[in-house]
C-alpha cells in the first residue's frame, strides 16, 4: 500500500484522526404526548388522547422562560415545519454534526421530567416508558451518532431498575437522566436498586436542572434569580446527599454527569465538604475516602453556560480542584442560550485541556462511549 | 435594521425612532453572534421591584443569542458599561444613501 493510503475499515494513525468534539447536554423534542400514544399500552394511551393529559405539571410561573414569540435567531435550528426547536432529527443532524462540527451528541429530554409528579408514579413510569420506547424507535435508531438517555419514575425503585434493564443494553443508551430534584434525596438507601441497575448496565446518572427545581426560597419573585442559583444549588445539594450517603462507596462504578449546572462553584464545594469530612467523618462512617475524591473521579461537570472567564481563570480552577478531567463541553441545543463551539473554552487553554474538555473527558467517563470506535 | 458590509466589515444600520440613523459593528461583543438578526428596543428602566417602563429615547439592539444588550447610541450595554460594548459608527444621510464612517 503507499504511504497515505490505508485499508478499508481502518482507523487512521492518531495524528490524522479528526478531533472530536462529544456534546454532554442536547435536547431532543418529541411532538406533544400524541407522539408518545403509540408506544403507550391502551389503558395509558387513554390518559393522553381521551384524557387530554399533555404535559408534567411543576408550577413553574415565569412568564419570561419562554422564547420569545418575535425572537429572530437560530433560523438554521427552525424545523420547517414550524414545530419546536430540536423536535426535527434531520434538521438536528445537520445543525450539530455538519454547522457545529460534533462528532457524538447525547441527548436528555426535559419534555417528561416525570419524578417531579406528585401522585401516582404508575403513570410516570408508564409516560417514561413510552417516552424510552419513542426515543429508540424514532431517534436513536435513525441517528448512529446521537446517543440517549433512559427517563425513568424513581418513586417506584425496582420497577425503575426493571426499565433500565430493559433498554439500558441498546448500545446508544448511554446514560439515565433524572431531574434535579428537590422533593426527594436521591443518596436515600431506597433508591439503591435503580444505582444498582444503571452500574450493570454500564450507565452514567445524569442530572439536569427542570421547571421543578425549586431553590431553598421556593420560586424567587424574579426568574432572573432562579435561573442564577436554582441549577447549582440544586446540583450541590442531590451531590452532596449522594456523598455523604455513600453511594460513591457502595458503587464504585457510579457516576453522575452534572449538566447545566455551572462548573465554577467546585472548589467552594470540594473544599467545603472535605472540611466537614475531616470534622465529622464518625457521622458518616460509610464514607471511606474524601468527598473531593469521590467528586474527582465519579463527576463530570458540562461547560455550558460558561460565564466570562479568561483562560488564566480557567486553568487556575483545574488546579483548584487538582483535575482537568471532570469538565467537558456541551452545547445546550437547541436552547436560546446555547453556547457555540468556537467560543466554549477561552483561547489561550493549552490544547491537551482543550483536548481534554471538547472530547476526551467525556469519552473517558461514559463507559458505553467507548463501544463506538472514536 | 438590516446588516451591511463596509470595506469587509460587517455593520448594521439601525433606523432610531426619530428617524436617525445609528450604526453599530454588527458582531455581538459576547459570541459574535450578528446583531442584525436580533431585536431593536426601547430601553426596559425601573426603579422599584416590579415596575417596568419602556424609555421614551434610548433604545437598544439585544442579541439573538443570549439576550445581551448594546445602547444604539453608545454601543455600550447597560448592565456592564465597563466591559461590554460594540464599536458605533458615525453615520450621516445625504441624497437618500446612509453613509458610515469607518
Amino acid at each position: 500500500m503507499a504511504v497515505g493510503q490505508k485499508a478499508s475499515g481502518e482507523k487512521p494513525p492518531h495524528d490524522e484522526r479528526r478531533v472530536n468534539v462529544i456534546d454532554t447536554d442536547v435536547h431532543e423534542y418529541f411532538k406533544g404526548f400524541e407522539a408518545l400514544a403509540p408506544y403507550l399500552a391502551p389503558e395509558w394511551r387513554r390518559v393522553v388522547t381521551d384524557y387530554g393529559f399533555k404535559s408534567i405539571p411543576t408550577g413553574f410561573p415565569y412568564w419570561s422562560a419562554s422564547i420569545r414569540r418575535t425572537y429572530e435567531t437560530r433560523h438554521e435550528w427552525r424545523p420547517k415545519d414550524g414545530g419546536e426547536l430540536g423536535s426535527d432529527l434531520e434538521l438536528m443532524s445537520r445543525n450539530l454534526f455538519d454547522g457545529l462540527g460534533i462528532s457524538i451528541a447525547i441527548t436528555n429530554n426535559l419534555q417528561i421530567p416525570v419524578s417531579v409528579l406528585q401522585g401516582s408514579y404508575e403513570l410516570g413510569a408508564a409516560l417514561a416508558s413510552a417516552y424510552n420506547d419513542q426515543l429508540v424507535d424514532a431517534w436513536l435508531n435513525r441517528e448512529s451518532r446521537l446517543m440517549g438517555s433512559l427517563i425513568i419514575s424513581i418513586d417506584d425503585p425496582v420497577g425503575a431498575a426493571r426499565e433500565i434493564d430493559r433498554l439500558g443494553g441498546h448500545p446508544q443508551i448511554v446514560q439515565v437522566a433524572l431531574p434535579t430534584l428537590v422533593d426527594r434525596q436521591l443518596g436515600d438507601p431506597r433508591y439503591r436498586p435503580i444505582w444498582e441497575a444503571m452500574v450493570r448496565n454500564h450507565l452514567v446518572l445524569g442530572l439536569h436542572h427542570g421547571y421543578g427545581t425549586r431553590t431553598v426560597l421556593g420560586y424567587p419573585r424574579q426568574h432572573i434569580e432562579w435561573k442564577s442559583i436554582a441549577p447549582s444549588h440544586g446540583m450541590m445539594a442531590q451531590l452532596s446527599s449522594l456523598i455523604f450517603n455513600g453511594v460513591f462507596d457502595a458503587y464504585p462504578d457510579f457516576k453522575v454527569v452534572a449538566m447545566e449546572a455551572g462548573f465554577t462553584w467546585l472548589p467552594y464545594f470540594m473544599s467545603r465538604l472535605d472540611q466537614q469530612y475531616i470534622s465529622f467523618r464518625d457521622q458518616v462512617p460509610w464514607v471511606r475516602r474524601r468527598p473531593s475524591d469521590h467528586l474527582r473521579s465519579g463527576v463530570l461537570l458540562t461547560t455550558q453556560p460558561m460565564e466570562f472567564i479568561t483562560a488564566k481563570q480557567f486553568m487556575n480552577l483545574v488546579d483548584d480542584v487538582g483535575s482537568d478531567e471532570m469538565i467537558a463541553f456541551s452545547s445546550d441545543y437547541p436552547h436560546y442560550d446555547s453556547d457555540v463551539v468556537s467560543e466554549a473554552l477561552p483561547g489561550g487553554v493549552p490544547d491537551e485541556v482543550r483536548a481534554k474538555v471538547m472530547s476526551l473527558n467525556a469519552l473517558g467517563f461514559y463507559p458505553k462511549l467507548q463501544q463506538h470506535g472514536l | 435594521m438590516r446588516a451591511v458590509d463596509v470595506d469587509g466589515v460587517s455593520v448594521v444600520i439601525i433606523r432610531k425612532s426619530d428617524g436617525t440613523y445609528r450604526a453599530l459593528r454588527n458582531r455581538c461583543a459576547h459570541q459574535g453572534a450578528p446583531l442584525s438578526d436580533g431585536q431593536l428596543e426601547q430601553l426596559i428602566e425601573g426603579s422599584a421591584p416590579g415596575q417596568y417602563r419602556y424609555s421614551a429615547d434610548r433604545q437598544v439592539v439585544r442579541c439573538p443569542y443570549h439576550h445581551f444588550e448594546f445602547d444604539i447610541d453608545s454601543g455600550l450595554s447597560p448592565a456592564d458599561s465597563q466591559r461590554l460594548r460594540v464599536r458605533s459608527y458615525t453615520c450621516a444621510v445625504s441624497d437618500g444613501m446612509v453613509y458610515v464612517e469607518r
